[in-house]
């Protein structure tokens, strides 16, 4: 049983482990919690991998099964705390909705990841802009450059994206561009 | 899982990214045109809505998971889930309820399933109703046996049946107050409802005293172990809940009382109540919790935990080993004898449904723990490495 344990490749964990944990939170609405529920996916995937196909769909299926399943076996106990915050949906373990669930992890994964690729210099400034919410003279004092290079990097972060996405998209990716 | 699922993620993806080819532009349009939902879906990626996937996203630090997962796993089996760091806090949470997967999982799974080993040679069956009620005139009524209605002197009828007992509003206006006792031993439960429509469940080793109709002035109860509480309400009389000499004061309310311990602890769910010991005393708002032993300790409440048990299940977080065997003895009515020396600091966290053997929860508390417990009888002796 050991010897398993050193063939799960460092690289399938980190491929599938972000989705997975944003799959669980899409159920769970809480990140510390849907980070355990991937880890012990993980484990039991590790536990039984050697009946598992070599194959990237089932080793998802296993994974996203495994985390649903966690999911909704935690649902039934947290419904007595859910009931007051109003999170708790039964028809969230429905498969249209998990399916949709799914294809949201996925996309946004991938979305995640092309914006991880950017050069880091626009990252940071997109990181400050978008995600911290910090005005162009903010992130310019915090990163000690001048306010015409936050804005020649947005600039250039808005260009790559436009060669990436599809201008529908933008919407999302604009809102960390814009000044 | 449906496989078409991932194709169809990959083709929204690529729709995003303005890359589709033109077949798979036809089987997108396809796809899109099948279900408002599916348009729904799409023009969720717009805007706003996905600002809070972008960002926890973002938070997931996979390096770190990747430590934390592979020192998890490469120690030996099943070790324990208490965080790498050694921080108390991390611990993670077991849900150990059948992670069982889905038919169509892979070819070969089907007939593969691991089958289960049957460590446990011997094995213990949960808790269930049962009680005995001590009538005032010193009448022990075992209540599992028992199932017809009694009547107390006072004229006062009281109906028994599956698990519940109800009290009549009371024939007499005699002033003085009878009391009869509800007694439920280890392995047991069961809930009561009082003359004044107030209704309390008991868990396993519990007493609950209690005037068979309560006199004019309040109503007051004596409780040892566990209970939780649903008063009715009623301002001209305040429910006094009396335990171990302390004293939880309500109006009309939810709330549970844990006095299995020195330290008393209750906790509120809804309404308000006054919680006071020979030194003081405090007010409790609803998902508070209130420690009483020698001081008061008014803390945030963990609401799920506490009733966890009138729900039916076992909820531990960050328990230690000596509560959560504590808390299957009473249940299981069993013995609990350790071997050699155990972690008294270590805390392990899992929930599962009460009305399984003993087996499966030892089954969880070993996967957690990295204990190995062995059931002779009904002693189950623990051993730690």
């Amino acid at each position: 049983m050991e010897d398993h344990y050193s063939l799960l490749p460092e690289a399938l964990f980190k491929k599938y482990y972000p989705r997975l944990c944003h799959f669980a939170w899409q159920f769970v609405h809480d990140k510390v919690l849907a980070e355990d529920i991937v880890q012990d996916a993980f484990m039991a995937y590790l536990k039984n991998c050697d009946a598992l196909v070599e194959d990237d769909v089932a080793i998802k299926n296993f994974l996203y099964s495994a985390v649903r399943n966690a999911c909704f076996n935690l649902s039934r106990h947290e419904k007595v705390v859910q009931r007051f915050l109003g999170y708790y949906r039964p028809e969230d373990f429905e498969e249209s909705h998990v399916m949709a669930k799914i294809i949201r992890s996925e996309v946004m994964d991938e979305i995640h990841r092309i914006m991880q690729a950017m050069p880091e210099s626009c990252r940071q400034v997109f990181r400050m802009g978008y995600l911290e919410g910090l005005s162009n003279l903010k992130i310019a004092e915090k990163l000690n450059i001048s306010i015409n290079t936050v804005k020649t990097q947005k600039q250039r972060g808005m260009k790559l994206i436009k060669s990436k996405f599809n201008p529908e998209l933008l919407g999302l990716l604009l809102l960390f561009f814009d000044s | 899982m449906d496989p078409k699922t991932y194709q169809i993620a990959k083709l929204v993806s690529k729709y995003l990214q303005n890359n589709l080819s033109e077949d798979e532009n036809e089987v997108f349009q396809q796809w899109l045109a099948e279900s408002p939902e599916h348009q729904e879906m799409l023009a969720s990626f717009q805007g706003r809505e996905s600002d809070a996937d972008i960002a926890f996203l973002n938070s997931i630090d996979t390096d770190a998971a990747w430590e934390r997962f592979s020192t998890r796993s490469t120690r030996r089996r099943w070790k324990r889930l208490l965080g790498f760091t050694g921080v108390a806090a991390a611990i993670a949470l077991i849900t150990f309820l059948g992670i069982k997967f889905s038919g169509q999982l892979t070819r070969t799974t089907a007939d593969q399933q691991p089958v289960p080993d049957k460590q446990y040679a011997n094995d213990v069956a949960p808790g269930r109703s049962k009680a005995l009620l001590r009538l005032s005139d010193g009448r022990l009524v075992d209540l599992e046996v028992y199932q017809h209605e009694l009547q107390e002197q006072d004229g006062t009828q009281i109906v028994t049946s599956g698990g519940e007992l109800m009290y009549g509003q009371g024939a007499s206006h005699d002033d003085r107050l009878i009391y009869n006792t509800l007694v439920v031993p280890k392995a047991g439960t069961f809930s009561i409802t009082l003359s004044d429509g107030t209704k309390v469940w008991l868990n396993a080793m519990s007493e609950l005293r209690f005037p068979v109709h309560f006199g004019p002035d309040d109503r007051e109860v004596f409780l040892q172990g566990e209970a939780y509480f649903e008063v009715a309400h009623d301002v001209e009389k305040p429910f006094l809940v009396n335990v171990n000499g302390n004293k939880v004061e309500v109006l009309g309310t939810h709330f549970n009382i844990n006095a299995y311990d020195k330290v008393m602890s209750t906790t509120l769910l809804q309404g308000a109540v006054r919680v006071s010991n020979p030194t003081g005393e405090r007010l409790l708002a609803p998902g508070q919790e209130a420690k009483v032993g020698e001081h008061i300790t008014v803390l945030p409440a963990n609401i799920e935990k506490a009733i966890a048990w009138k729900q039916g299940d076992f909820y531990f977080k960050s328990d230690n080993i000596d509560e959560i065997m504590a808390q299957l003895s009473r249940w299981y009515d069993v013995e609990v004898k350790y071997q050699g020396t155990y972690p008294t600091n270590k805390g392990y966290s899992g929930a599962i449904r009460r009305n399984v053997n003993i087996s499966e929860v030892l089954e969880m508390l070993s996967y957690v723990s990295g204990a190995a417990f062995t059931i002779a009888g009904n002693t189950v002796t623990i051993a730690f490495e």
